[in-house]
Formats: C-alpha cells, structure tokens, sequence
C-alpha cells in the first residue's frame, strides 16, 4: 500500500533506556564499591545511605527513561488513516476513514497545549502530544493537504 | 517528516516562545521550574552566602590584627571560623556552581529545561532553611559548632545543640546536591540535541556530569559521618567515642573519603568555565579536548585512593603513608595535562584580555600556585611538619579562593551577558579583576610562611613574632573583601538594572549553542531541539 503521508513525532531523547541503563550501572559500580569496602570496615550506614540515594536515582531515570522512547505515528494512505501512539510501552492505535476525517486545532487561547484532534465518524484521536506549537501547527497544514488529495484522488 | 529533530541552530522561534504565560511576582520564584529562574536563585543564594562566609573572614582577620585576644573570646573565634568553613564550602561554592549549571547545561546541550524541573526547584528550596539553621546556631545556648567544617569529634561530641543543627542542615544540603546531581546527569545524557554526541559535548557540561557522578559516591558517606555524629551525641552509640570502644580517627577516615573528593567538586565546574572562556578568548579551539575529558575523569577517580593525605599525624603505617603520597603526588598528572593544554590552546592565540579571561589566566598563575603547595604537602614528612599550620591554610585558600571563586568569577564575566542581557562596565571589571588578583596573594601567601615558621590554624591568638605576616595578610583579607562588595554593589546591581544592550554573541571567539538564543536568553528556549552538526 502506498503511503500518500507518513511522520513520526517525538520528544528529543539522546539515549536510549539501555545506554541510561549502562550509566546507570557505572554509577551504582562506583557507589557500591564505596560502600560495601566501607560495609567490610564495619560502618553498614554508608551501605544504606547509598542504597536509599541510588534508589532515588534509579527511580528519576527509570521515570526518564519510560518515556523515553514515546512517539506517536500517522500514516495516510489512500483508504486509511492509521494513528499509533506509544506512551510508556503501552501501544494504541486508531484507523480512521481519511474522507470524513478532518483536523482540528484549538483556537483557545487559554488552554495550555493545542493538540491536533483528528475527527472521523464519531471518533476522536488527539495527536502532538511530543512536540511543540510550532510544529504541531505544520503537522495539521500538512496532513490536511494531504487528506485534500485523498479526496481528490477518490 | 520526523520532528524528534527540529530547527537547526541558529534559526529558532523564540518569539513564539516567550509569548508562553509565566507567574509573575513571588510565585516566580517560591514555584520555579524555569532552569533559568532557579539558576539564578542558586546564584543569588550563594552570593548572599560568599558575603556572610565573607564577613566572618573580615571578623576573624580584624582578631589576628595584632596578637593577643581583642574582640572575640576564643570560643567564639572557633565558631566564626567553623562556620566561615560551612558557609562557604556548602552555601557559596557548591550552590554557585549549581547555579551556573542550571543555568548553562540546558543551553548548552539544547534543552528545553532540566529533566525534572519540579525536583529542580525542591533541591533549591532545601537550602535556604539549611543557611537558617547554620546561621541561627550562633544564638543558640553554646552557640555554633566550633569544631571546625570538618566536624572532628571528640569535641564535636561535645558542642550544644548548635552542632545538631549543623548537622541538620548538612543533610540538608547533601540532599539538596544529590538531587541537583540527579538532575544534571539525566540532562546531560538523556536531553543533548540531536548530533551532540558525549564527545561533542561543551567541557563544561562534561565536568560537571563527572562532578554529578563523583557527589552521588560520596555523599552518602557524609551523610554516614554526620548520622554517626549525631547518634553518638543523642542514642548511646559510641562510634567516635573512645571510652565506649570507639574511635574518634574513625570518624576523620569517614570524613575525608567525603572530603577529599569534595575538593574536587569544589574545582572541576570551574576547569570546565575555564575550558570554555580561554578558547573563546584565544579564538582557538580547545587543545585536546579528549585528553580533558580523561584528565578530568582521572581526577575524579583519583580522588577516592587519597583521602588519608590529611591524616599523616595520626598514626598509620609507614606504608600507607607512601601509599597516600604516591596516589596524591598523581593527581598533579592530570591536573599538569589541563594546565598544559589551557596553555597550548592559548599558544599561538589572538588573545583578547576581556573580564573573563583575565580571571582564566588569573586563574591559571594563582591555581598553579595552589597545585605545587599541595604538591609539597603531599610529601609525608613535610606534612607532618607542617600539620595544621597556616602553611595548609594557605594551600586550600589558593585552591578554593584563587581556584574556585577565580573560575566563578571568570564564568560570570564570560555568561553574565546571555543571563541579563547587558554588557558589564569593562572598566569596573577589570577593577574588580586587578585588585582580586593582588589582594589574594596578599591576604594568602605570607600566609605559607606562618606556616613554615610554626604558627598553629584555628588559633585567636599568637606569639608576637608572626605579627606582622599576620598583619600583611589582616589588610590583604579586607581589602579582598571590600573587592567582593565592590563587584557586588558596583558590577553585578547596576548590570541587572541596565547598561549596553549584550548582542546574542558578545565575544566573537565564544562556540556553543547557548549563544545561538538571544540576550537575555528568553524564558523558554529550545523547546525545538537545535540540530548540533
């Protein structure tokens, strides 16, 4: 099937869960040698201390690092409009009918985020989430042209 | 089209960005989660706290005018110089350079903010109650602790409860940077724009990342040593306690494996500012780059097998004393391949002596000068002799003045432009720079030859022969001190309240992303990543 439109929107993320998984193990190497040589001189509250702070760490990456690879996915072709979203690991995705979809962009200027809602037949997906106003603002320019051709086409 | 990667650098919607709604008035800052906001408010604090650490320097200077006692009891001089010691150690340096990094590592790796912006503004928040505490200790019954920064029992076993407080407040400030910590190294690897690989990475964002890594080590050994401290004073523990079965050396070995490494978080930030402001100003690339990254590693690794240089007198076998001698001597290693390649990046230069760099090559010569008196106090049997002398407060005093308060104030010339959007008046800076550079080597170098001649640290009073080093270094001390509310009142005030507009690149040889964004940097910036070539 040919794609007539296809982007992929996600946040900025210099390393992958498994590199932060290795830096993280460098760092839990270093503090724990410290520890445990002081846990064989008798003094175990280094350990614990140790262990407390690198659970902390361990969680703020962990946090990091599930989002880490969250991305949202359209693809037009020319009988569907496919939305793939992975938040967290957790996948979802919605087929829409690209002939009665349209794009819609908040015109609330008090709302926080404008994300781009895609309507069609009574379904609503919001995408955008991962990127900022300005491209958000090019993805709905771009997708309706291309939904405009669809329709075209048909 | 994929917009994980955006704008290139250098044509960002930063109009776009400012027009972002942001609280105004004290919620501004009691809510910050702007990097910048609370940069500046880590800025701030240490600056409120270098001039208390400060004015306790001028009290105890104006009691060594003369020998014999004159203002203060002695219990009291203990005081002013213990907490002198923590205010300045944990409320000036450590907080500065935090500030400076929460200011700078998001522009300089092209993100939007800090990883956890929130977490962000609780690590700044724990230590204005911790300044508290310190500070209030001196009105309560006993008294501050005057056992010194380094907390020694047995006497601090023995202090009122302004040594709990001490100690409550220490943790809080050993929270407060494991939390900056965590911050900076989930930045730094997770948020670097797209093509910034850890190679390209600005020096001081490196630094500061092997910073990050070496206090998430070892503060929980401070924290340890403090804990202790406190159980033996309060639960019937007797770890430092002799007549329980316990060991007060025990405490100094706990210690110092924290202190020692302290020492170089005190200074690696700042080889990272200087790394940044001598190429700008040589109009030249760094000289090894990569060499700098090891060097800087190696320095932090280093730091973990000399803790016990501190400790010669105490007792310890003949080898462990070469041990510590050795592995001290080589920290001058790495630290001769940075002094060598900041000199080679200079080599063949079109220098231009800005604020910035005359600080970083002030820095370079005074720095130095530091470095080989802790070269020679690395040799154990000098050590000895010279143990707990004002020879040793000399050292630490070039390391941690002319080292790492030259490099903040280097840093602070070098970014002051992006963080008000004004220039600084060259000529007040060059002032401040001159009468800096000159007032430190008199408050601090007749300060090496007391200490060959005998004279003991942490002492009010003194035998009539030192006084008049003492005197040389009294006058020295207040005039550096009048320098630093100088720069104060006269430099950093009138620069926040105007002066010539600061173009987005005010010097011509600086490179990095945070001058690709206008002066003053807009409240948001790089929401779009830059793409890094």
């Amino acid at each position: 099937m040919r794609m007539l439109y296809e982007c992929t929107l996600q946040r900025n993320c210099s390393m992958t869960p498994r590199q932060v998984a290795r830096a993280y193990g460098v760092l839990c190497t270093l503090s724990l040698a410290v520890a445990l040589a002081f846990f064989l001189h008798g003094v175990w509250i280094v350990l614990a201390f140790s262990l407390l702070e690198l659970s902390c760490v361990g969680l703020a990456l962990l946090l990091y690092a599930r989002h880490a690879l969250d991305r949202e996915r359209i693809a037009l072709s020319s009988d569907c409009l496919l939305v793939e979203c992975v938040q967290a690991e957790v996948h979802s995705q919605a087929l829409l009918d690209p002939l009665w979809t349209r794009v819609l962009t908040t015109t609330d200027a008090t709302a926080r985020r404008h994300l781009i809602t895609l309507e069609s037949r009574g379904v609503r997906v919001e995408v955008g989430r991962f990127v900022n106003e300005a491209q958000r603002r090019q993805v709905a320019r771009e997708l309706r042209l291309a939904l405009r051709q669809v329709s075209i086409m048909r | 089209m994929s917009t994980g990667i955006g704008n290139p650098a250098g044509s960002p919607d930063f109009a776009h960005d400012e027009a972002h709604a942001h609280p105004h008035g004290w919620r501004r800052w009691l809510y910050a989660t702007n990097h910048k906001d609370i940069g500046t408010l880590y800025l701030w604090f240490s600056a409120t706290m270098l001039m208390e650490g400060g004015l306790l320097a001028m009290l105890i200077r104006l009691e060594l005018f003369q020998p014999g006692l004159q203002f203060f009891r002695p219990e009291l001089y203990n005081e002013f110089v213990s907490l002198h010691g923590l205010v300045m150690v944990f409320g000036a340096i450590m907080p500065a350079f935090v500030g400076f990094a929460n200011w700078m590592v998001p522009l300089q790796v092209g993100a939007s903010d800090m990883a956890f912006a929130r977490m962000n503004n609780f690590s700044f928040w724990l230590l204005p109650p911790a300044a508290l505490l310190l500070t209030a200790s001196f009105f309560v019954p006993g008294g501050a602790t005057g056992s010194g920064w380094t907390m020694y029992p047995p006497l601090s076993l023995q202090m009122g409860v302004g040594m709990d407080m001490t100690i409550f407040a220490v943790h809080m400030m050993g929270v407060s940077s494991i939390l900056g910590s965590i911050n900076i190294i989930t930045t730094i690897l997770n948020m670097r724009a797209p093509g910034m690989t850890l190679m390209k990475l600005p020096m001081f964002c490196w630094t500061w990342l092997i910073t990050a890594y070496l206090l998430i080590a070892v503060m929980p050994v401070l924290a340890t040593a403090v804990t202790m401290l406190l159980t033996d004073r309060h639960f019937g523990t007797t770890f430092f306690n002799a007549a329980g079965g316990g060991d007060p050396v025990m405490f100094q070995h706990i210690f110092w494996f924290f202190g020692h490494p302290e020492v170089y978080i005190m200074i690696l930030p700042g080889f990272g500012i200087i790394s940044q402001v001598i190429p700008a100003f040589s109009r030249k690339p760094l000289f090894g780059y990569a060499s700098m990254v090891y060097a800087t590693a190696s320095i932090a690794i280093i730091s973990f097998i000399v803790w016990a240089h501190h400790m010669f007198t105490t007792g310890m076998p003949v080898t462990a004393q070469l041990f510590f001698m050795y592995a001290t001597m080589l920290v001058a290693v790495p630290t001769g391949v940075k002094v060598f390649n900041w000199v080679a990046t200079m080599w063949k230069g079109s220098l231009s002596f800005e604020p910035a760099m005359l600080f970083a090559v002030g820095f370079l010569w005074v720095f130095t000068i530091g470095g080989f008196s802790g070269l020679i106090l690395s040799v154990a049997p000098i050590d000895i002799q010279v143990q707990d002398t004002y020879y040793v407060v000399g050292h630490f005093h070039y390391v941690l003045v002319a080292g790492s308060l030259f490099c903040l104030f280097s840093g602070y010339y070098y970014w002051v432009p992006k963080w008000t959007g004004h220039m600084v008046n060259d000529w007040r800076a060059k002032f401040h720079f001159w009468n800096s550079l000159v007032w430190v080597n008199v408050t601090f170098f007749p300060m090496h030859f007391l200490g060959l001649a005998g004279m003991p640290r942490r002492y009010a009073d003194y035998a009539v022969q030192f006084t008049d080093f003492h005197m040389v270094t009294s006058i020295g001390a207040w005039l550096f001190g009048l320098t630093q509310v100088y720069w104060l009142l006269f430099i950093v005030i009138p620069n926040i309240r105007g002066g010539p507009p600061a173009p987005p690149k005010p010097w011509d040889g600086a490179e990095g992303l945070e001058w690709t964004v206008p002066s003053p940097a807009p409240f948001h910036t790089f929401e779009t990543p830059p793409l890094v070539k």
